[in-house]
């Protein structure tokens, strides 16, 4: 050692700590700017070199003490998905949400949805109870244009699993997706190189910066019955509560719109063969009256199994063949776009004295905001 | 010296070589690593600290280490050189590193040079009324260097930083 730092006397040697450590109570942790994986090993080696009386050197000692990094449990990022304006009564609505890990380590977050209806009956979600997410650090800046990070070492020789984190999984880095395709740990450098499918994009990403784990769940809020009107409305709230309660809440709830289909009826007859319609002719016996039955949707999502039964009224006689159906509302009896109907066939019966008209599957879907299902036939007056 | 009979100087020579064969210094060094945590409870002083040994800390901790060296052989040791990098994922926290009868250097370029950063050296006044020196330093070295000129045999001390876990 060079003499110029020679002290002013003979070594004088402390006393213990205790005095030491009232005098130096000042260190305020700061929030730290960057951040070091859980699982991480700090070593503190230290090594001492010094002479015997007569100057010659002796071997040198060392002494080692380490420190492992543990988890801060950080809440972790949560999507607020869009909101849904065309949900079907009866209908289940799947939300699909994005949760990404800002913990310096792996943690399991447990989720939870409230929704609170409007005009709705009160429904149950469904979604996973829980999820968890892989997340180291950066041990060295992660360049734009590498393909590859780097990161701590996790004390935990398999190149399988580091701190949750595998191969496919998808990891964060400056804000940017990337999926891992290797994991190559070094215990002697006490670090991890990940292999990501994809160079770092945009611009250098800090030493030091979480690397967390991205993933997607799904819920289904199922579409409740509409209590009244046309529609109401759903708001899911979910939440994702992690290790010592760090807790992330949707930043915008999620508006479901249950919409019910909504059917108005009319029923006009024609004395012209079927040209012209109106709710109250007059016709004298023996004249052939074609009936035409409009069915009209005015909610906005469809009505399924739309069927029709029109009783025959006294002194009139139904004509056998003579069912007809259209979705138009304009259509006249003569329309060749009409369907034929058929008895026996096709949903459409006459028993009874009654015409029905049940035709299902797509032909009985009226769609909403004015899809119409049309049903002619006539009757002869007695 | 010409008065002095042979055989009085060979005695003085035996003498010397048989000392010098059997006294030997014996360093021996032992690290501590504490984290200072807040002691809750009823006391009035809400900032009463304590350090606590740990092997496991946050990021964002506090660490001091505490390096105990202990002369264990019956010659003093001289210009005893303790080099310490700064551990690998902390920071050195600026002004943290105390020795008393030591002198403490830094290096910044990964422990091939160090140097005392004089300007800003500072002394405090401890509780228990003794003055110490404290050095205030860059959170970047890489190195800390404590050089102790003489350790007698049997004698002990303690020198101590502290780093903040990145």
């Amino acid at each position: 050692m060079e003499s110029n730092h020679r002290p002013a006397g003979l070594a004088r040697f402390l006393t213990p700590l205790a005095a030491l450590t009232l005098a130096v109570a000042a260190f305020a942790p700061t929030s730290a700017f960057g951040s070091t994986a859980a699982n991480t090993t700090i070593v503190n080696t230290a090594t001492v070199n010094y002479n015997d009386a007569g100057n010659n050197p002796q071997s040198a000692v060392t002494a080692s003490a380490s420190v492992t990094v543990t988890l801060v449990p950080s809440a972790p990022l949560l999507s607020s998905p869009a909101a849904v304006p065309g949900a079907s009564q009866g209908v289940p609505t799947v939300l699909t949400y994005t949760i990404t890990g800002t913990a310096n380590g792996q943690d399991t977050y447990n989720l939870g949805s409230t929704v609170a209806s409007s005009n709705v009956a009160a429904v149950t979600p469904t979604l996973p109870a829980s999820i968890t997410l892989g997340g180291t650090t950066l041990a060295s800046p992660a360049a734009a244009g590498n393909s590859s990070i780097t990161t701590p070492y996790d004390g935990n020789p398999s190149n399988a699993n580091l701190n949750g984190l595998v191969v496919g999984s998808v990891i964060v880095i400056g804000g940017n997706p990337y999926t891992i395709t290797t994991i190559t740990k070094s215990a002697a450098a006490n670090t991890t190189t990940i292999g990501l499918g994809a160079a770092i994009a945009g611009a250098t990403v800090a030493a030091g910066l979480v690397v967390g784990e991205t993933k997607t769940f799904t819920e289904s809020v199922p579409s409740g019955a509409v209590t009244s009107g046309g529609s109401g409305t759903e708001t899911v709230s979910t939440t994702a509560t992690g290790t010592g309660g760090v807790t992330t809440t949707q930043g915008t709830p999620t508006v479901i719109t249950v919409s019910r289909p909504t059917l108005t009826v009319t029923k006009t007859v024609s004395v012209d063969n079927g040209l012209t319609f109106s709710a109250s002719p007059s016709a004298a016996p023996g004249v052939s009256l074609v009936y035409k039955i409009v069915a009209t949707n005015t909610g906005t999502t469809a009505a399924q199994a739309v069927a029709f039964t029109d009783l025959i009224p006294q002194y009139l006689t139904y004509v056998p063949g003579s069912g007809k159906s259209s979705t138009s509302s304009a259509a006249t009896y003569t329309n060749v776009a009409n369907t034929v109907l058929t008895e026996g066939s096709g949903g459409y019966t006459f028993a009874s004295n009654t015409v029905a008209y049940n035709p299902g599957g797509v032909v009985g879907t009226v769609a909403g905001t004015g899809g119409v299902l049309v049903l002619f036939f006539r009757a002869t007056i007695n | 010296m010409k008065t002095l009979a042979p055989q009085a100087l060979i005695a003085i020579a035996l003498s010397l070589a048989a000392g010098a064969a059997s006294a030997k210094p014996r360093l021996e060094i032992s690290i501590g690593q504490a984290k200072e945590i807040v002691e809750s409870g009823g006391s009035k002083d809400a900032k009463k600290m304590r350090l606590v040994p740990v092997k496991s800390a946050a990021p964002g901790d506090v660490i001091q280490y505490t390096l105990t060296y202990a002369n264990k052989g019956d010659e003093v040791a001289n210009d005893a050189v303790i080099d310490d990098p700064i551990p690998k994922g902390t920071t050195f926290i600026a002004s943290s590193a105390i020795g008393e009868g030591a002198e403490i250097t830094f290096s910044n370029d990964g422990g091939k040079t160090f140097a005392t950063p004089v300007k800003l050296t500072y002394e405090t006044r401890l509780p228990s009324g003794a003055v110490e020196k404290r050095v205030a330093s860059p959170g970047d070295y890489t190195h800390i260097r404590f050089v102790i000129k003489h350790v007698p045999a049997g004698a002990s001390g303690n020198v101590a930083f502290r780093v903040r876990v990145n």
